[in-house]
């Protein structure tokens, strides 16, 4: 109860920040953040809950954008369609190539997933007739107006993806209470003796790609349709292994942990205006001391410093 | 119509034959040990009736019904239940949550609480409950492997080596939990042991493997002076 009345609480601090600042910049980046927050959200499941490290996990956010991308630029399909059918697609896609990588297991896993992204890829990437290949896909269109409310200005664009990153949110809420979620623990800590307990490892495996699948794949539409067009280097190697960094600085298994790391990874330094290289050096400074100092990332240095303070209160 | 019947079971990794030809079979409920030098294919055989290992010929049947190559998840709703040699529990699950996992008891978790901690009292780990299983020592660990076997009354039981790396004092718990469990409900448990005095103690039969197959099987006493047996371990 008590999380749920925060849950409520953030999220309202969140949709009033448009009124209280007037600053486009700052507007563009809370998106960026939203945007890179989604999909992380969906591999949080995997990698944080189920122990699964993808190494591919950005090019089903491709499939779910180039997906929505065709339907709405050649198909004349509108927009919110376009964001369901993306996002299942992804899904869809997330399922069957998954259910091809978890016949192997721990680094092999990430291999095989690693070069189903790069395929991917390459698919974006060359397929000129469909994807309009390396020049990008442009003249994606932004949301359709829902009634009055159009998705042009930046405060509304924000509204929108903040809300699918509170739905994100909630989704891997509603996993982690859930008998779903507790099995996919139990596979992460032991998979050999939750199947001797009676667990299907390999559907509920499959099962979780899928559904972290379709979370990038609604992250995916959402960031083609804010930069009204679809580039093969938004769903490249580099940045499905950015999307492993989000969450495990943020906290793989935390359910904050995505959000926090998508605000310190892209948020923070874009509003610094840090060089992308740098970028990638402090990330990777952060990443060693974390590993080694704290192991559950920013979310779970959080939480453990709010019980201890807790318990001294108390 | 036997609780297990094994049959013919071979299994080959590269040149050795772990299970040549292995048959026997588990007529009525009782407490079995199953005992053998290193290498006699123990393990191998557990591992092929939990399914995680395929053989390569044989049958195994669960009271009449060929369960050979099942998926281990399969042959958990059917009722076999097992321990590990190297001791599994979910380390970041509580001792009662270790308990209460299964899939096939998450629809009446809240009635099983209470038989939960029964269990858990009957081997003193009730104080316990709510602490992680990391946090047990290596032998609290393997009573807690065992006891999360009852909740979901299974069938088979199957410990491998239960007594390894168990301190006497423990290991008086553990026999005498063993046995109430079977007087509660008896069906059939086939224990692979090396103590020799906890199995000889425990079981009512003992089954004898080497070298990938049946050697002899009979009561404590009359394996424990059977030449050939003797023979076997002193190789």
């Amino acid at each position: 109860m008590k999380s749920l009345i925060g849950f409520v609480a953030v999220a309202a601090l969140l949709y009033a920040v448009p009124s209280a600042v007037r600053e486009p910049y700052l507007l563009h980046v809370l998106v960026l953040t939203c945007l890179y927050a989604i999909p992380a959200m969906g591999l949080n499941l995997m990698l944080g809950y189920t122990g699964l490290v993808s190494l591919g996990h950005m090019a089903f956010a491709g499939i779910g954008a180039y997906t929505a991308a065709v339907l709405m630029v050649d198909a004349k399909l509108g927009f919110w369609s376009a964001l369901v059918l993306g996002t299942l697609a992804a899904g869809a896609a997330g399922g069957a190539i998954g259910a091809v990588c978890l016949r192997f297991r721990s680094h092999y896993f990430m291999i095989v997933t690693l070069a189903f992204g790069l395929m991917l890829y390459s698919v974006m990437n060359n397929w000129d007739e469909v994807t309009r290949g390396a020049a990008g896909f442009a003249g994606v269109p932004r949301p359709a107006p829902l009634g009055a409310f159009g998705f042009g200005p930046l405060a509304n664009f924000y509204h929108l993806a903040l809300s699918a990153a509170l739905f994100a949110f909630a989704v891997q809420w509603w996993v982690v209470r859930s008998n779903f979620g507790r099995v996919l623990v139990a596979l992460r800590q032991d998979e050999r003796l939750a199947q001797a307990k009676g667990v299907n490892a390999m559907l509920y495996k499959t099962a979780v790609f899928a559904l972290g699948s379709a979370l990038a794949g609604l992250g995916g539409v959402l960031h083609v349709s804010f930069l009204r067009v679809a580039a093969p280097a938004t769903f490249n190697l580099a940045e499905s292994i950015n999307s492993v960094l989000v969450v495990i600085v943020g906290g793989a298994g935390t359910l904050a942990g995505p959000a926090l790391g998508a605000a310190l990874f892209v948020g923070l330094p874009e509003y610094l205006r840090v060089a992308a290289e740098w970028r990638l050096v402090l990330f990777g400074a952060a990443l060693v001391l974390i590993t080694l100092f704290a192991p559950q990332g920013l979310g779970g240095l959080i939480a453990g410093g709010w019980r201890r303070l807790a318990r001294t209160r108390a | 119509m036997s609780v297990l019947s094994v049959r013919a079971l071979k299994k080959r990794f590269g040149g050795v034959a772990a299970l040549a030809g292995c048959s026997f079979d588990i007529a009525a409920p009782g407490i079995y040990g199953l005992i053998g030098p290193n290498g006699a294919g123990k393990t191998t055989l557990f591992d092929v009736v939990t399914g995680i290992i395929e053989p390569d010929s044989g049958q195994v049947e669960l009271s009449g019904r060929n369960i050979t190559k099942w998926a281990p998840h399969r042959l958990a709703a059917l009722g076999i239940a097992r321990t590990f040699q190297e001791c599994r529990v979910f380390p970041e699950f509580s001792c009662l949550d270790n308990l209460l996992f299964a899939p096939r008891l998450s629809h009446r978790e809240k009635q099983m609480e209470a038989q939960a901690l029964r269990l858990l009292r009957m081997v003193n780990l009730e104080r316990y409950a709510e602490e992680p299983a990391a946090t047990l020592s290596f032998g609290q660990r393997r009573l807690l492997e065992i006891v999360a076997m009852f909740l979901s009354e299974p069938a088979l039981l199957l410990f491998d080596e239960p007594a390894a790396g168990v301190n006497p004092a423990l290991l008086e718990v553990l026999a005498a939990f063993i046995r109430r469990m079977y007087e509660e409900r008896p069906c059939a448990f086939l224990v692979v042991e090396h103590n020799m005095e906890f199995i000889m103690r425990l079981a009512a039969e003992i089954i004898v493997m080497h070298q990938g197959s049946v050697l002899e099987r009979g009561a404590p006493q009359a394996i424990s002076s059977s030449a050939r047996v003797i023979e076997a371990y002193l190789g």
